[in-house]
């Protein structure tokens, strides 16, 4: 049996914030979620599969690992863009890794982000991987005028390994009451029973307090989820253990479903080494899984959170696609499933071609040369970062759900030269369009390019870099939110 | 010379714009009877033994395959051989140089080449949308480009390093709606002022309506033959003096530049080369002005002006109706139309009738040679043909 640890932690937020009380106004005399002020919103572009490998790509780049060292991906969420396929394989497809990577998706339940963790461990201890990544990623939402209509949005990955720092201990499940929360089968949303009390007393706190008694009573925290502020401090109470460090965000966020306890872990785990803690979800009706960590180091934690921006009720609706505008223009080209997509496949993966002879980067791979013809080229991957070239606001765009403007141009890579290589065609996204500027830094990021027949199509984006947005330690980002 | 001579009898073209009135076939037939009666009747239609057909977007609009057949058909041209041309916006003037080769080559005496494009079939949008597919832009259908973009991404680059100004962009079409204005064929022919130009919507920034040419229906033909029977078809044939083609990225990504367009000005020092001239023995030219900026780009790479100075240029008046080198006198494709697969042979139309000085209000006097240029896609492709009265 190998040791097992967590040797780096990173979260993603999409950048809309909806103000519960920007809801409440069109639902007079509808509760909220107790301590939730606001919750945040993906962006047209974004689903739980670009959400995913934002979290996964920042928890690699803070453990200093690579794509390739990766040897087990795993994938929970409860709001995949799939019924059936693998959103596990469309976030591989995206972070580059290896094809032997094995890859676990786990949906359906908010329990799955813990699952996940338990798992990547467990895999590792058995030598099945040497290296696993563990990541929930949630775009959940109630039916409007619920009380769980305001559900959040966001990502969190966990990286194990046989020598990360942080341990994982014991693990525990117990299986508990009656489903008060539920989506069933072709729904896009969650029923509620709602009876705040009843789930709190008889569903969340029996599951979670069997659960934490099972690992051992002496946990100094206990990261919990998916729960509200008011839920959390009475579980807290109830169970007999400390308070955690991750709640701030939370009021922020809203429940974010399988990813809510990982972002709990990562709170607790920036907040520096030494304490015992539990990492839990509960579901009601499903029960409760936990597990024991110790971090006897400090263990490498990334918040990656790009600037907020307020985005009213409409804007919410039209996100989660409640409101939809015309349908999208004729595709010029037939959907993602065609031997051309195949073909095309790298280009998911931003990895380019480099020529042997001059050394141009050529992305989407080329198989000549554009600079000086040569032949000879090998697949690479390709920076995540560059500089505008040339950029346009266009008015009038084929692209779907998206509402004009969009903008597009070009840019160079960070390292890279090249008359012709070493640029890449992009669309830009999350940027305020003053921000953009021939010259403006960006890093580009994995995100929906469009859907045909249900059937997504990812790849890779610009985003404008602001030197303030990225927050390298844990749960107390994210300032300037607009309530 | 082109081989041993080819030369330009007649011309004819339909009246551009959205002509919900016609098909694709009535286009196709306007334009054909249009150039024989521009011979007078010496033209006999049997004595033409074989056709060029420019059309860009019946794949993509009409959802069809587009053959020789097309123009054969509405024609009854059948059964002389016709050969379908595509090469994105450039297709026409690639037909009047392959017609013209193959008339060089000895083969044929007297052929047709035909230019025609149904594009108000479908909303203006979404005339524009089904556009991305003549770009081989295939990067882009996803991610959200439109052909503005493609000319638009120069003018960034072009404002940054200080060498032209919005104001300069709008000026282009100023100055083309002017000679738009005296052209009984342009579609827009209403002269718009700088401040309608800067302030019509945006399409794609700093592009707005006013500096995108329109989505247009119409159709143009030529009849060319060998220069030694020319006299036997017209007092005043026009020889086609030169023809220049060149390729460049069909990507953004991996273009070389911005400010300034590889093909426009290889297949120009070409057709300068072929013909033994330089740029400043051109006295008129027709431009592929399908964006403002475009047309700027196009002073410099055609050798107009100094790099950097198509703005300076401009303002002095140089490229207006009385200047050094009139441009687009026919009011260009911002204020003519761009029915894509017609505006080459069009172009050629101008200049046919710019030499032969009949070209009325909006004449260039005494203008001996012409030029056109014609570019397709985001610049990966441009033909310049030459032209000299007889």
């Amino acid at each position: 049996m190998n040791e097992a640890g967590i040797e780096g932690v990173a979260t993603y937020v999409p950048r809309g914030r909806t103000a519960v009380a920007d809801i409440r106004r069109s639902w007079p005399g509808v509760a909220g979620p107790g301590g939730v002020t606001s919750v945040s919103v993906t962006e047209f572009d974004e689903d739980v599969v670009t959400m995913a490998a934002e979290a996964a790509e920042a928890a690699l780049g803070v453990a200093g690992r690579d794509a390739l060292d990766v040897n087990m991906l795993l994938v929970a969420t409860c709001s995949s863009p799939y019924a059936e396929h693998s959103a596990a394989a469309e976030v591989a497809r995206g972070l580059g890794l290896d094809r032997s990577a094995a890859l676990v998706d786990l949906a359906g339940s908010t329990l799955g982000g813990v699952q996940a963790v338990v798992t990547a461990v467990d895999a590792v201890r058995c030598g099945r991987a040497e290296r696993a990544l563990a990541v929930a990623s949630e775009r959940r939402r109630g039916r409007p005028g619920t009380a769980v209509e305001a559900l959040g949005a966001g990502a969190a990955a966990v990286l194990v390994s046989r020598h990360g720092p942080a341990v994982v201990t014991g693990v525990a499940s117990w299986r508990h009451g009656v489903p008060t929360r539920w989506r069933p089968d072709g729904a896009d949303a969650l029923v509620h029973y709602d009876d705040s009390r009843f789930e709190m007393v008889e569903q969340v706190v029996p599951a979670l307090a069997a659960v934490v008694r099972a690992l051992g009573a002496s946990a100094g925290f206990a990261a919990l989820g998916p729960l509200d502020q008011r839920a959390r401090a009475h579980v807290h109470r109830a169970v007999g253990v400390g308070g955690e460090q991750s709640a701030s965000e939370l009021s922020e966020t809203g429940d974010l479903g399988s990813a809510g306890p990982l972002f709990a872990l990562a709170g607790h785990l920036a907040a520096g080494a030494g304490d015992l803690g539990v990492c839990a979800a509960v579901e009601p009706g499903s029960g409760a899984v936990g597990f024991l960590v110790h971090a006897a180091v400090p263990v490498p934690v990334v918040a990656k959170r790009p600037a907020p921006v307020a985005v009213g009720y409409v804007g919410y609706l039209q996100r989660a696609g409640v409101i939809e505008g015309p349908a999208p223009p004729q595709p010029v080209v037939p959907h993602a499933a065609t031997p051309a997509a195949a073909r095309d496949d790298a280009d998911g993966s931003l990895v380019g071609s480099r020529c042997d002879a001059c050394g141009s980067l050529h992305v989407p791979p080329r198989r000549v040369c554009a600079d000086c013809g040569g032949a000879d080229l090998a697949l690479e991957r390709a920076p995540r970062t560059g500089r505008i070239v040339t950029f346009n606001v266009q008015h009038i765009v084929a692209v779907h759900p998206e509402p004009a403007p969009v903008a597009v141009g070009v840019v160079r890579l960070d390292g890279e030269g090249g008359a012709r290589g070493g640029q890449v065609s992009a669309m830009f996204c999350d940027s305020e369009l003053d921000a953009l500027a021939v010259g403006a830094p960006v890093e580009l990021v994995y995100r929906r390019l469009g859907m045909e027949e249900g059937l997504v199509k990812y790849g890779w984006k610009a985003r404008v870099v602001d030197g303030d947005r990225a927050v390298i330690d844990g749960a107390t980002a994210s300032a300037g939110v607009d309530r | 010379m082109i081989g041993p001579g080819v030369s330009v009898v007649a011309a004819g073209m339909v009246r551009f714009g959205e002509r919900f009135d016609a098909g694709y076939d009535e286009l196709a037939l306007g334009a054909w009877r249009a150039a024989l009666e521009s011979a007078g009747g010496r033209i006999d239609p049997d004595r033409v033994q074989a056709a060029w057909l420019s059309t860009a977007l019946g794949g993509l609009i009409r959802r069809e395959a587009v053959t020789g057949a097309s123009l054969a058909d509405p024609l009854g041209l059948y059964p002389r051989p016709v050969t379908r041309v595509e090469n994105a916006c450039a297709g026409g003037s690639d037909a009047v140089r392959n017609a013209a080769f193959a008339v060089a080559s000895g083969v044929y005496d007297v052929v047709l080449v035909l230019g025609v494009e149904k594009m108000r079939d479908l909303p203006t949008r979404a005339s524009l949308i089904a556009q991305r597919g003549t770009m081989s832009h295939l990067w882009w259908h996803p991610r959200g480009a439109t052909s503005p973009y493609l000319f638009a991404q120069h003018a960034t680059v072009m404002i940054e390093e200080g060498n032209l100004t919005r104001e300069d962009m709008a000026l282009v079409s100023v100055k083309n709606h002017d000679h738009g204005a005296l052209n009984p064929n342009a579609f827009m022919r209403k002269p718009v002022t700088t401040d309608q130009v800067l302030g019509s919507a945006p399409v794609c920034e700093p592009l707005t309506v006013l500096d995108c040419c329109p989505t247009t229906d119409g159709a143009a033909a030529v009849v060319l033959c060998r220069s030694d029977i020319a006299s036997s078809f017209t007092d005043a044939p026009v020889e086609l003096i030169a023809s220049g083609l060149a390729t460049d990225t069909m990507y953004s990504h991996t273009k070389s530049a911005f400010g300034m367009q590889l093909a426009p000005t290889r297949a120009a020092a070409d057709a300068y080369r072929m013909a033994g001239i330089k740029p400043s023995d051109i006295d008129v030219a027709e431009l592929h002005d399908c964006f403002s900026v475009a047309e700027l780009l196009a002073y410099e790479d055609l050798g107009f002006c100094e790099r950097g100075k198509s703005g300076v240029w401009l303002r002095a008046g140089n490229a207006s109706l009385g200047g050094t080198l009139p441009c687009n006198p026919s009011g260009g494709l911002l204020s003519k139309g761009h029915p894509i697969g017609a505006t080459g042979v069009a172009q050629l139309c101008e200049i046919f009738w710019q030499l032969r000085g009949e070209a009325g209000e909006r004449q260039v006097e005494g203008a001996r040679i012409g030029l056109t240029h014609n570019v397709g896609g985001n610049g990966q492709v441009c033909c310049v043909n030459i032209a000299r009265l007889s």
